[in-house]
C-alpha cells in the first residue's frame, strides 16, 4: 500500500523528525543516569514517542504507530520506575528509534517495512518487567465500540488499565473533520496537540468506513475522526475541551461499553435535549447520518473534502484527494527524503523582517524609477545608495534563514561514538563544543559525511583500547573533542583525540612504498607534511580494513568533499599524544567574496578563502625574483620559494600584452617569465633611463630583498589613460608580473595573471553540463556589468598544471628551514607595513592590524560634518591622517592617495597615506622615547630612514573618543584593582603594553626577563592575578617561565598570556604544551585587553 | 500554454522554427524554443569542448552557447549581424544554439515528415528526427536532445 504525501503528512513528518532528532541523545543520557532517573528527560522522550504515535494513528501509518506505541510503553515503565534503564534496554530503544526514523523518512512506504523484530523486542521488555498476572494484558486486545455495536478501536488491556490510573476517564470522541476541524480553520494535527495538553490520546484514526461510498447513494456529509482519550476531566466539563457538541463524545465505562456523555451527565440536560439526542444517537450509531437539508450542497461538500484531503474509499489511511489522475502521480513521484529536505522552519520574526525589507525594496525601486524619470541625478544617487543598503540587509536576512546550528550534525556523533566504542571494546568520551555555531544549510548537509568519517577514524584508529592506554600512562577512557567556532569569517571545526596519534615516518614510508612520493621528497618533508600525506589520493593507513572506518573511503575522499565546499582541512598529530584535524569552512556557499582578475581579456574570480595575498613583481625585479627551477618557475617571497603557475598556460589562452608603443594587444613572444622586458629593451633604454635610475635608488634598501607585499591594488597600478604617458612606462601594470598567491589544502602557489581587479562579492551559478570536463572552474558568476566571469578552482588548476603539494613544498623546504633559522636568530621579528604621509616622512604600522589597502583619488574623499569619509563597500569609511593628531608634516597633496584600512574597536577606519608602501619582516629596536607623541608610539630605523611607528589606537581614540566607551576593568569581589605581571625584555614593548594595561584600570608589575618575573611573582604572590609574558627573553624565556608557574602549586591557577610578534604554529603548539593559555600579538591592544578581561573574569 | 493548445487542436500539425546552418535549412518544433535573442557578448570558456562558443548571462541565468554549425559537423558559424541564439531548455538548464540566420516559422504536417537519410547536406542523419518537404525547400527537423548531448571524453 502506498501512502501519498500531502501538506498534513509533510508537517507530521517534519515534526516527527524533530522529535526523533533529540531522542537519541536523550536516550544516551538516560543510559548514563542508570537507576537514577532524570524524570524530565524520560518524560521528554516519552512525549516524543507519544506525539509520533498520535499523529501516526491519524495518518493511518500503522507500523509507525505500533512501534512508537511500544516504545512509549517501555518508556512509561522507566518513568514510573518499574524498569531500570540498563544498556540493554537502552540499546533496544535506540534500535527501535533507528527503525522509527527509517519508517518516518520513508513514510509513504512505511507500512510495508518489517519492524516486527523491534516490536517484539519491546513487547518482551515490557512484559519482562510486569508482574506475572498482568503480563497478558499487553497482548490482550480489547475492542472499543460505539453504543450501536460498531467496533472502532482495538486496544491492549494494559493500555486501558494504565490510562485509567489516577482516576482518569476515557472518552471516545467523534470529531467531524469537515465541520469541527476544517470549517473552523483548524488542522487535524493541531487538534491532536491541543487535546494532548489535557490528557493522553490512546488511539486516533479517521474512520473511512463511516463515510460511505458513492454507490450508496446517500453520501455522508461528515468525515469522522475518532480519538480515544484519557483525561482527568469529568464528563460534565469535558466537552469544553473538545469544542464539539456533547452528543459526539462517549465515555468508556469500566465494562468497555460506551455511552454519550450527555446521557451520563445531569438528568435535566438529558430531558432538555431528549428529542434531539435520541435522533442523533441513532444517527451516530450508524455513523451515517442522513443528509440534513441545511447541510452544504454536494459540490461544496466535495470542495471541503478535497481541501482537507479525504481518501479514496478503498484505501484506509487518509490520502490526498486526487481530483485529476495527474496530480496523484506527481505526489507519488516524490520520495520521502526529498520531501523532508524541501522545507525549512524559519522564525516568524525573521520572516517579518524579510517582509519589511521587501517593502523597503519596493519603495526604493519606486524612488529610483521616479528619479530616473525626472533625470534628477542627485536623487538617483540617493536611490542607488538606498537600494544598495536594502539589498545588503536583505541578503543578510535571507542568509539567516538558511543558517542552521552545526549541532544538528554534531549530536548524532554521540551515538556513533557510543556504538563504535561498544563494538571495539574501547572507552571513548565525546565532548562537544560550539553546537550553536551556525552554517548554511547546504554546508551542514554536506559536511555530515566527511565529519562522520573523521570521528569514526578517531574512535577506530586514534583511541587505543583501555589496556594499551593504561600502559601508555593515560586514562582508560579516551576523549574525542569535537568543537566548532568562528574565526576570521569562517567556521572552524576541530576533531581532537588523545589517542595514539599518527606516525609521520610510517606514513611517509607507506606513501613511498605505494609510489606516491619519492625518497628525496620524503627526506625533505616536515613532520606536518608527512602527517598530511594521509590526504593523498590512494592512501589508506588502516593495516586491516575494519568494519568501521576502512570502508574503502579514504581520507582523500574526505578532503575532496571538503574541497568542494570551499573548505580546508589540515591535520596535526603527535605520536602517542593524539591527533587534531582542523577544518575551515565558509559560512555559506551561495555568495562568496572573491578577487576578480583578468587574463586573456576575460575576467575570472578567485574565491577569497583560497587567496593569501596579491603580489606584484615590478619589471625591474623580475630577473632577480622569478627563477626557473627545473621546468617550473618559482618566485622568491619573503625568503621562501613559491611555485608559479601561469593561468594563461594552464587554460591554454593565447598570451597577449599591450604594446606600449601603439597600444595594441599583441600576442606575447616571451617564453619565460624572467625574459620579460629585459633591460636591453629598446623602449626602456631610450626613454626612461633617468626615472628608472631615480626610482631604483628610492626602492633600494632592505625592502627590495624582503619583497613587497601588497594587500590590494598596487599604488603603481595605472589606469588606461595614463598608460600612454612616457614617464610611466617602466611602471605599466603590464610590464610587471601580477601574482595571486593562493592556498589549497597544504599547497600554496602563485597564479600569474594579466591584471588584478577589485574584490567583489559574487553569486555562484552552476555551469551547464557541457563543461563537466573543464575541471578548472568552480562555477560562473555574473559581474556588475552583466558579463559572465568564470570562478577558478585553484586546487584543480594546480593539478592541471601538474603541481602537487609535494613538489611545491619540496623546493620550499630548504628555504623554509633557512628562514626558520633566521627567525630564531633574530628574535623579535616584526611584520610592518611601511608608508608615507608627507613625501619625506616614513611611517609604519604593524601588518597584523591592516585589513586592506585601498587606492583612492583625492577628490573621492568627502568632508562631512568636519570629518573626512569616503564611500567604501556600500557604507562610509571614516578617514584620518596622522597629522590630525600628531605633530608631523601634513599629508601630501596628491591626486592619488592610499587608504590603509584597519579595524579598531570593531569599526573600520581608514588611514590616509601615500606610497610607496612596502611590507617587510624586520628585526628592529624601537625607540619608545625620542619621537613619542600622541599618535606615535616610537621610532626605528628601517632602510636608512627614520620611521615613526603609528599608534592606530591612539589616533582613532583622539578623533573618535566615543568609540572607546571604556570597558570596565575586572575587579575583585571587594572592588579592588587587579594586578597584572608583565615580563618583556624590550623596553619599548614593555612600556607600551604596561601603558595600555594601566590605562584600562589594572595595576601592573613589570619585569625585564623571566627570571626577574619569577622573583617578583614570589614576592607579590597574593596580588598578581594574571601573567603576560614575552616568549623570547634573556635568562629565562617565556616558555620556561610558564612551565615554572604552571608547575608550582602556588601559581598553577594563574592564567598566562604569551605575547609574540609572530605567532608561529610551532610556538603555539609548544606554548600549549607548557600551559600557555592564550597567544596575543604585541601591540594588538584590543585583542590583548579582551583576552585579559576574559581570563580575569573566568 | 497557448501554443501547445493550438498544436493539440490540429493534432498532427507542428510549427517549425526554421533557420539556416550553412546551406541547409533546419527546423525545430517551436514548442521547444524558449526564446531567440541576439546577445553576442559571451564569455569564452577556455578548455571547453570545441563546439561551445561560451556562456552568457540571460537575466541572471547562465546559458551555454553552442555553435550549431560546428556541432553538427558543418562550418563554424562565427558572429555576425544576422546570427541568433535559439535558447532551449534541456535537462533543467538553458542552452543556446547559435545559428547564422533565421528563417520563417513553417507549419508542417507531421504525417508528411519522412525518415531522415543517413546524411543531409554533409550532416549526420542522427542529428535529425526527420525531413519535411515544402514547396520549394527541404527542412531537416533537428533532434534537439541529440544535438545537445555532451561529447564524451
Amino acid at each position: 500500500m502506498t501512502i501519498e504525501m500531502d501538506e498534513t503528512m509533510q508537517m507530521y513528518v517534519e515534526e516527527s523528525q524533530e522529535h526523533l532528532a533529540d531522542i537519541e541523545n536523550d536516550l544516551l543520557a538516560i543510559e548514563e543516569g542508570g537507576a537514577d532517573i532524570d524524570e524530565d528527560l524520560v518524560n521528554k522522550v516519552f512525549r516524543a514517542a507519544h506525539s509520533i504515535k498520535g499523529g501516526a494513528g491519524f495518518m493511518g501509518l500503522t507500523n509507525i504507530k505500533e512501534l512508537s506505541h511500544k516504545m512509549e510503553n517501555v518508556l512509561g515503565m522507566i518513568r514510573s520506575q518499574e524498569m531500570v534503564p540498563n544498556p540493554e534496554i537502552v540499546n533496544i530503544l535506540l534500535l527501535a528509534s533507528d527503525a522509527l526514523r527509517n519508517l518516518i523518512s520513508n513514510v509513504t512506504t512505511s507500512n510495508d517495512i518489517d519492524v516486527t523484530e523491534h516490536i517484539e523486542a519491546l513487547i518482551s521488555l515490557a512484559e519482562g518487567s510486569l508482574p506475572d498476572e498482568s503480563k497478558e494484558s499487553i497482548s490482550k486486545m480489547l475492542d472499543i465500540s460505539f453504543p450501536g455495536g460498531q467496533t472502532v478501536f482495538s486496544v491492549a488491556e494494559y493500555d486501558i488499565s494504565n490510562a485509567r490510573k489516577g482516576g482518569k476517564f476515557i472518552y471516545l470522541v467523534d470529531y467531524d473533520l469537515i465541520h469541527d476541524v476544517h470549517n473552523k480553520g483548524k488542522n487535524p494535527l493541531d487538534v491532536l496537540k491541543d487535546v494532548e495538553k489535557s490528557g493522553i490520546i490512546l488511539e486516533s484514526k479517521v474512520d473511512i468506513e463511516g463515510v460511505g461510498s458513492l454507490e450508496d447513494g446517500e453520501l455522508s456529509n461528515r468525515l469522522p475522526f475518532l480519538i480515544l482519550f484519557a483525561t482527568i476531566l469529568d464528563p460534565t466539563v469535558v466537552n469544553a475541551l473538545f469544542e464539539i457538541e456533547g452528543d459526539h463524545i462517549y465515555e468508556l465505562a469500566e465494562d468497555l461499553t460506551t455511552r454519550l456523555i450527555d446521557q451520563a451527565s445531569s438528568q435535566e440536560e438529558v430531558v432538555y435535549k431528549e428529542a434531539k439526542a435520541e435522533a442523533v444517537e441513532k444517527a451516530d450509531a450508524k455513523i451515517e447520518p442522513e443528509t440534513e437539508t441545511e447541510m452544504p450542497e454536494e459540490d461544496e461538500l466535495q470542495r471541503a473534502a478535497e481541501e482537507i484531503s479525504p481518501k479514496e474509499p478503498e484505501i484506509k489511511p487518509i490520502e490526498q484527494a486526487a481530483p485529476m489522475p495527474s496530480t496523484g502521480k506527481q505526489a507519488n513521484g516524490q520520495t520521502g527524503s526529498t520531501v523532508t529536505d524541501a522545507s525549512l522552519r524559519v522564525h516568524v520574526s525573521l520572516l517579518d523582517s524579510l517582509m519589511n525589507l521587501a517593502g523597503e525594496l519596493v519603495l526604493g525601486r519606486n524612488q529610483l524609477l521616479q528619479a530616473i524619470e525626472s533625470k534628477d541625478f542627485r536623487t538617483i544617487q540617493l536611490g542607488g545608495q538606498r537600494l544598495d543598503l536594502i539589498t545588503s540587509e536583505l541578503q543578510e536576512a535571507i542568509m539567516l534563514t538558511r543558517m542552521q546550528p552545526i549541532g544538528n550534525v554534531f549530536n548524532k556523533f554521540q551515538r556513533v561514538v557510543r556504538d563504535l566504542a561498544r563494538n571495539l571494546g574501547k572507552q571513548v568520551e565525546l565532548v562537544i563544543d560550539g553546537s550553536e555555531v551556525e552554517l548554511d544549510k547546504t554546508i551542514i548537509e554536506a559536511i555530515s559525511d566527511p565529519l562522520t568519517h573523521l570521528v569514526r577514524n578517531s574512535a577506530d584508529h586514534g583511541i587505543e583500547i583501555p589496556d594499551e592506554r593504561l600502559k601508555a600512562g593515560k586514562e582508560a577512557a579516551g576523549t574525542i573533542h569535537l568543537k566548532a567556532f568562528h574565526e576570521a569569517g569562517q567556521v572552524n571545526i576541530e576533531i581532537i583525540d588523545d589517542g595514539k596519534g599518527l606516525d609521520g615516518n610510517m606514513l611517509a614510508a607507506t606513501a613511498m612504498a605505494k609510489g606516491l612520493i619519492t625518497e628525496d621528497q620524503a627526506r625533505t618533508m616536515s613532520d606536518k607534511e608527512k602527517v598530511n600525506l594521509i590526504f593523498l589520493p590512494g592512501f589508506s593507513t588502516a593495516k586491516e580494513v575494519t568494519d568501521v572506518s576502512g570502508r574503502g573511503v579514504g581520507m582523500d575522499v574526505v578532503k575532496t568533499n571538503l574541497d568542494k565546499l570551499g573548505g580546508v582541512v589540515d591535520i596535526e598529530s603527535e605520536l602517542g599524544k593524539g591527533t587534531r584535524v582542523r577544518i575551515k569552512l565558509p559560512l555559506t556557499l551561495a555568495i562568496i567574496p572573491s578577487q576578480i582578475i583578468a587574463t586573456g581579456g576575460d575576467h575570472y574570480a578567485i574565491p577569497q578563502v583560497n587567496m593569501d595575498e596579491l603580489l606584484r613583481i615590478p619589471a625591474r625585479q623580475i630577473k632577480e625574483r622569478i627563477e626557473k627551477v627545473g621546468d617550473a618557475a618559482v618566485v622568491r617571497l619573503r625568503g621562501q620559494l613559491l611555485p608559479l603557475i601561469s593561468l594563461n598556460d594552464v587554460l591554454g589562452i593565447e598570451q597577449t600584452y599591450i604594446d606600449p608603443e601603439d597600444g595594441e594587444e599583441k600576442p606575447e613572444r616571451r617564453e619565460r617569465m624572467a625574459d620579460r622586458r629585459s633591460k636591453e629593451s629598446p623602449i626602456e633604454a631610450e626613454s626612461s633611463k633617468p626615472e628608472a635610475e631615480g626610482s631604483r635608488l628610492k626602492a633600494e634598501g632592505p625592502s627590495e630583498a624582503q619583497g613587497s607585499k601588497l594587500k590590494a591594488e598596487s599604488p603603481e597600478h595605472t589606469t588606461h589613460e595614463d598608460r600612454r604617458e612616457k614617464r610611466d612606462r617602466r611602471f605599466h601594470a603590464e610590464s610587471a608580473v601580477n601574482i595571486v598567491v593562493v592556498t589549497t589544502g597544504a599547497l600554496k602557489y602563485g597564479l600569474v595573471v594579466d591584471k588584478l581587479h577589485d574584490s567583489e562579492e559574487i553569486v555562484v551559478k552552476p555551469m551547464g553540463r557541457h563543461f563537466k570536463h573543464c575541471k578548472g572552474y568552480a562555477g560562473a558568476t555574473i559581474m556588475g556589468d552583466g558579463r559572465v566571469a568564470l570562478i577558478l578552482d585553484v586546487g584543480n588548476l594546480a593539478r592541471m598544471a601538474g603541481l602537487t603539494s609535494l613538489e611545491g613544498t619540496d623546493r620550499a623546504t630548504e628555504v623554509a628551514k633557512e628562514s626558520a633559522e633566521a627567525v630564531t636568530a633574530k628574535k623579535d621579528m616584526q611584520s610592518l607595513l611601511v608608508f608615507r604621509s608627507a613625501e619625506d616622512e616614513q611611517f609604519a604600522v604593524t601588518l597584523s592590524q591592516v585589513e586592506r589597502i585601498e587606492k583612492v583619488k583625492a577628490k573621492d574623499v568627502e568632508e562631512v560634518g568636519g570629518k573626512r569619509v569616503m564611500k567604501y563597500r556600500g557604507g562610509s569609511l571614516p578617514l584620518i591622517s596622522i597629522d590630525q593628531v600628531a605633530q608631523v608634516k601634513p599629508l601630501a597633496e596628491k591626486e592619488d592617495l592610499l587608504v590603509i584600512v584597519v579595524v579598531i574597536a570593531g569599526k573600520e577606519i581608514g588611514l590616509l597615506a601615500i606610497g610607496p608602501v612596502d611590507a617587510m619582516d624586520v628585526t628592529i629596536e624601537v625607540d619608545g622615547a625620542t619621537l613619542k607623541q600622541p599618535g606615535i608610539m616610537g621610532s626605528a630605523v628601517i632602510g636608512e630612514h627614520t620611521t615613526q611607528m603609528v599608534d592606530m589606537y591612539g589616533l582613532a581614540e583622539a578623533l573618535n573618543p566615543d568609540w572607546f566607551a571604556e570597558q570596565e576593568a575586572v575587579q575583585t569581589s571587594d572592588g579592588e584593582v587587579l594586578t597584572v605581571l608583565i615580563a618583556e625584555d624590550s623596553n619599548f614593548f614593555r612600556n607600551q603594553v604596561k601603558g595600555f594595561i594601566e590605562d584600562s584600570g589594572y595595576n601592573v608589575i613589570d619585569a625585564e626577563d623571566g627570571m626577574v618575573a619569577w622573583d617578583l611573582l614570589e614576592e607579590h604572590a597574593d596580588e598578581i592575578s594574571l601573567v603576560v609574558t614575552d616568549i623570547e627573553m634573556p635568562n629565562m624565556n617565556g616558555f620556561e617561565l610558564t612551565k615554572k608557574i604552571k608547575g608550582d602549586e602556588r601559581f598553577s591557577h594563574l592564567q598566562v598570556i604569551a605575547l609574540t610578534t609572530l605567532a608561529g604554529e610551532g610556538d603555539i603548539a609548544k606554548g600549549k604544551e607548557v600551559g600557555i593559555d592564550d597567544y596575543q600579538i604585541k601591540l594588538d591592544r584590543e585583542k590583548l585587553m579582551e583576552s585579559i578581561r576574559n581570563r580575569l573574569t573566568h | 500554454m497557448g501554443q501547445s493548445a493550438e498544436t493539440k487542436t490540429s493534432e498532427d500539425v507542428v510549427e517549425l522554427a526554421t533557420f539556416y546552418v550553412g546551406d541547409a535549412l533546419c527546423g525545430m518544433d517551436i514548442v521547444n524554443v524558449q526564446e531567440i535573442n541576439k546577445h553576442t557578448e559571451m564569455t569564452k570558456v577556455p578548455q571547453s569542448p570545441e563546439c561551445v562558443m561560451g556562456i552568457l548571462n540571460m537575466r541572471g541565468q547562465i546559458v551555454t552557447i553552442i555553435d550549431l554549425g560546428k556541432k553538427i559537423g558543418l562550418s563554424s558559424t562565427g558572429l555576425s549581424a544576422d546570427c541568433r541564439n535559439i535558447i532551449v531548455n534541456s535537462g533543467g538548464e538553458y542552452i543556446g544554439l547559435l545559428v547564422p540566420r533565421l528563417s520563417d516559422v513553417v507549419q508542417a504536417d507531421w504525417e508528411k515528415v519522412e525518415q531522415p537519410p543517413a546524411n543531409i547536406g554533409g550532416v549526420q542523419g542522427k542529428f535529425f528526427k526527420g525531413v519535411y518537404k515544402t514547396e520549394n525547400s527541404l527542412i531537416g527537423i533537428l533532434n534537439v536532445e541529440e544535438v545537445l548531448k555532451e561529447e564524451e571524453g
